[in-house]
């Protein structure tokens, strides 16, 4: 669920997609073989779901400036919490194409291989995106 | 130029050994590249403290909840269910059309697709089925459309709450024993009236007829195999077998059961005819309506005898009838009578009363469709439609002025009953040609009974008075003042010279000139009607006592009111005019003894009384102009000729 809540920023939508997910999952599982990563073939499904719910939302992510703040300055618990909801905003002014690598491998572990199985691309791709997320983050995020 | 890996920098946690040796190398000389490392792992810890969120309620996946599984079946059943409805009543469909079941009414060859078009007069035709047996297929269409729809969506109960819902309404509506219900469409038939369904199939509404009046009319159409007679078998060709197409609640009387059945006749040929059922022995509020305690055959199911003195006619007769014939009127000619199913029972006397015009092309009927709402027709007999004479109301007796200009009836007035209950009737006259357009001739008369029709106009008795009122609604004219004897709710009746009258005088028969001279009074006869002959040299009057304590007599007397011959011609009962030959050789009489309906003739020349009727004609007659046809019908539907044979 706090893979999706960090794909879409929205914790509503990430429990409904969370379920979504769960239903999906338990609709297929009876109609497949035993799976080799099901973490993976479950992360699958979340990204998906996601998915449709970017295209069926057409969702615009709008999102007010905080104002310009230099630098990663980690001081008291405040300064902390305003720094994660500044990269939050951040992460979701990212194009999904570059958010969900870039989730999978920071936030949940993923190595390049799984990320490249659980969405059906290559490892060069992977790492290309990953690349290109950081960037993008980095310029978002400053 | 130096090569920056930002690749190996992007995955800097997840590098296999050797990537992570020529990394490490690379960064070891390349400040930029360990300032990006660094950056990105800075980055990394950023999105970790991104706060992670918990979820409000334990997931469940929604597809588990039971309901939402068994609606899903639903669904399913829905569509599968919509598919399986409309593919039987298809192939229903196809097999009725492949009989002839489903198709029109009237004449025809068995089998064929037969039609008779134009009926639309009568309410009870088969041509109208009930429009929920159309409707089926669309139900069925939407119980598939509605299946479908959940199918797809799976995220709304509504289509399916709203499917369970049409499904049980159409269960509890059509589908016994289910229909046995008290259901919504039962009320809907119960004040809309019209309720019909087809027997061959399962569809039936058992809240409104719980019983099967289909079955209970077979024992009965099975004793007329064989036979032969007037409608609904047929005179020539003995009925060969039936078919009972369809069974309905009449659409105005819904205590009155309709079993509509094609009967075959011998030769093939076939008609259609909607078979009364009436008074239900289960009837709570025109529901549950079953045990017909009378039905339509029941008077062609009677032993047909010959009466005491009124012997049939036959071989060595001085007259007789030959075979008869169908009369090719418009078809909703033929089905006039089927406004009242009680024609088939009912010895009501006037109702059906046929009168040919003087030209003998067309011919009088009035046909009740209500208690007191009687509609007057003129029917020609070269194939146009009927036509209605005038508005419907309580009309009582008809008949056509000498020169066939004009149809001149009795009514009860109401505004006239409304001052004075004693007087209540009045005369009417209309024109063939202007039908709508109606004269009233007198008004707050005692008696109902037809006037005497001259050529001056019409004759009637307003207390002790003879008056003449013109057909085109002229003031009437005072003819005769005080005459000698008091007309006792009767009618003059005038010799066709218009010189002479008769009347019944109480208990007597009153004869005299038209300036009141040569008055005559014969005593101890009951006069309910009388006849001039064509010449007008005699006289035809019914003897009848009202409390039917002796039999009915027929006294032929002459101009002055002598007598010249007196002969029983039924038990008791009522009785229609006499109606003469124009050779004055012979007199028919219609008379309904217990409950029956006998054509009596009464040969002058060898003072024979014979009954001409034929077991299941149970016909009333009109006797041609020319004498030589008398026109048939029994309520039943149809009408027919029969020549009169003098050998």
């Amino acid at each position: 669920m706090n893979y999706l809540y960090r794909l879409l920023g929205d914790s509503a939508v990430a429990e409904d997609l969370a379920q979504e997910t769960f239903t999906r999952a338990w609709n297929a599982h009876r109609q497949l073989p035993a799976l080799d990563n099901p973490r993976a073939w479950l992360y699958r499904i979340a990204t998906n779901a996601a998915r449709d719910h970017f295209r069926r939302a057409r969702l615009i992510a709008w999102l007010p400036l905080l104002g310009h703040e230099p630098g990663l300055q980690l001081e008291g618990p405040e300064e902390q919490a305003v720094e994660s909801e500044r990269m939050r905003r951040a992460l979701l002014q990212l194009s999904p194409n570059y958010r969900i690598p870039l989730v999978l491998y920071t936030c949940q572990g993923f190595t390049v291989a799984e990320i490249a199985g659980a969405l059906s691309l290559s490892r060069a791709a992977v790492k290309q995106r990953l690349v290109r997320a950081r960037q993008q983050l980095r310029e978002a995020f400053e | 130029m130096t090569i920056h890996p930002d690749d190996l920098i992007a995955t800097y946690r997840d590098l296999t050994p050797g990537e992570r040796r020529k990394i490490d190398t690379h960064l070891a000389g390349c400040a930029e590249c360990r300032a990006r490392l660094a950056a990105y792992q800075r980055q990394d810890a950023a999105l970790e403290s991104i706060p992670k969120i918990s979820p409000r309620g334990r997931l469940r996946p929604r597809q588990m909840s039971l309901p939402r599984r068994a609606f899903a079946g639903l669904g399913n059943a829905l569509a599968l269910g919509g598919l399986a409805a409309l593919l039987w009543l298809f192939s229903l469909q196809v097999q009725a059309a492949n009989q002839g079941l489903l198709t029109g009414n009237g004449t025809g060859t068995a089998g064929a697709v037969i039609t008779e078009p134009g009926i639309s007069i009568p309410p009870t035709s088969v041509r109208a089925p009930s429009p929920w047996l159309e409707a089926l297929p669309w139900i069925a269409a939407a119980l598939l459309l509605v299946g479908v729809l959940f199918i797809l969506s799976r995220r709304s109960l509504l289509p399916t709450v709203a499917g369970a819902m049409l499904s049980a309404l159409v269960l509890v509506s059509f589908v016994p024993p289910l229909s046995a219900l008290p259901n919504p469409a039962a009320l809907y038939w119960r004040v809309a009236g019209g309720y019909s369904y087809d027997p061959h199939l399962p569809f039936k509404n058992s809240f409104l007829i719980a019983g099967r009046p289909e079955e209970q009319l077979e024992p009965y159409l099975d004793k007329l195999i064989g036979e032969v007679g007037l409608s609904p078998l047929d005179p020539v060709q003995s009925l060969a077998r039936y078919e009972i197409l369809r069974v309905s609640l009449h659409p105005r009387k819904g205590r009155t059961a309709l079993v509509t059945t094609r009967f075959i006749y011998a030769d093939g040929s076939s008609r259609i005819y909607p078979v009364p059922l009436l008074g239900p022995a289960i009837d709570v509020w025109g529901f549950l309506l079953a045990g017909w305690r009378a039905d339509g055959l029941q008077r062609l199911r009677s032993e047909h005898l010959a009466l005491a003195g009124q012997p049939f006619a036959g071989p060595g007769s001085p007259i007789l009838l030959g075979p008869a014939r169908r009369l090719d009127l418009h078809p909703a000619a033929n089905r006039l009578d089927e406004v009242n199913p009680g024609h088939w029972l009912w010895s009501s006397v006037r109702v059906q009363r046929l009168v040919w015009a003087p030209d003998g092309r067309a011919f009088l009927t009035a046909m009740e469709s209500d208690s007191a709402a009687r509609q007057l027709w003129l029917v020609p007999l070269d194939g146009s439609p009927p036509q209605p004479i005038g508005p419907p109301g309580d009309i009582r007796q008809y008949g056509w002025s000498p020169d066939g200009h004009t149809i001149v009836y009795t009514l009860l007035d109401a505004d006239a009953l409304a001052v004075d209950s004693g007087r209540p009737y009045a005369i009417m006259s209309a024109s063939p040609g202007r039908r709508d357009k109606t004269f009233t001739l007198a008004t707050a008369l005692e008696s109902d009974r037809l006037p005497g029709l001259t050529v001056e106009g019409a004759w009637f008795f307003s207390g002790d008075s003879l008056w003449l009122a013109p057909y085109n609604g002229n003031p009437a004219i005072l003819l005769l003042p005080n005459l000698p004897a008091r007309p006792m709710a009767s009618s003059p009746r005038p010799a066709p010279d218009g010189l002479r009258l008769a009347y019944s005088c109480g208990s007597d028969l009153c004869v005299l000139d038209r300036d009141g001279g040569h008055p005559a009074q014969r005593e101890s006869l009951e006069a309910s009607e009388i006849a001039w002959s064509s010449d007008g040299s005699r006289l035809a009057v019914i003897d009848r006592d009202p409390n039917n304590l002796r039999p009915v007599r027929l006294a032929i007397l002459s101009r002055d009111g002598k007598e010249l011959l007196i002969r029983e011609i039924a038990p008791g009962e009522a009785t229609e005019a006499p109606q003469w030959t124009p050779d004055g050789s012979a007199v028919f009489v219609q008379t309904y003894p217990q409950d029956g309906r006998r054509i009596i003739a009464v040969d002058l020349a060898s003072s024979q009384v014979l009954d001409l009727s034929q077991e299941h004609w149970d016909a009333y007659f009109a006797l041609s102009p020319d004498g030589e046809t008398l026109l048939l019908n029994n309520g039943r539907g149809d009408f027919w000729l029969a020549d009169v044979l003098r050998p």
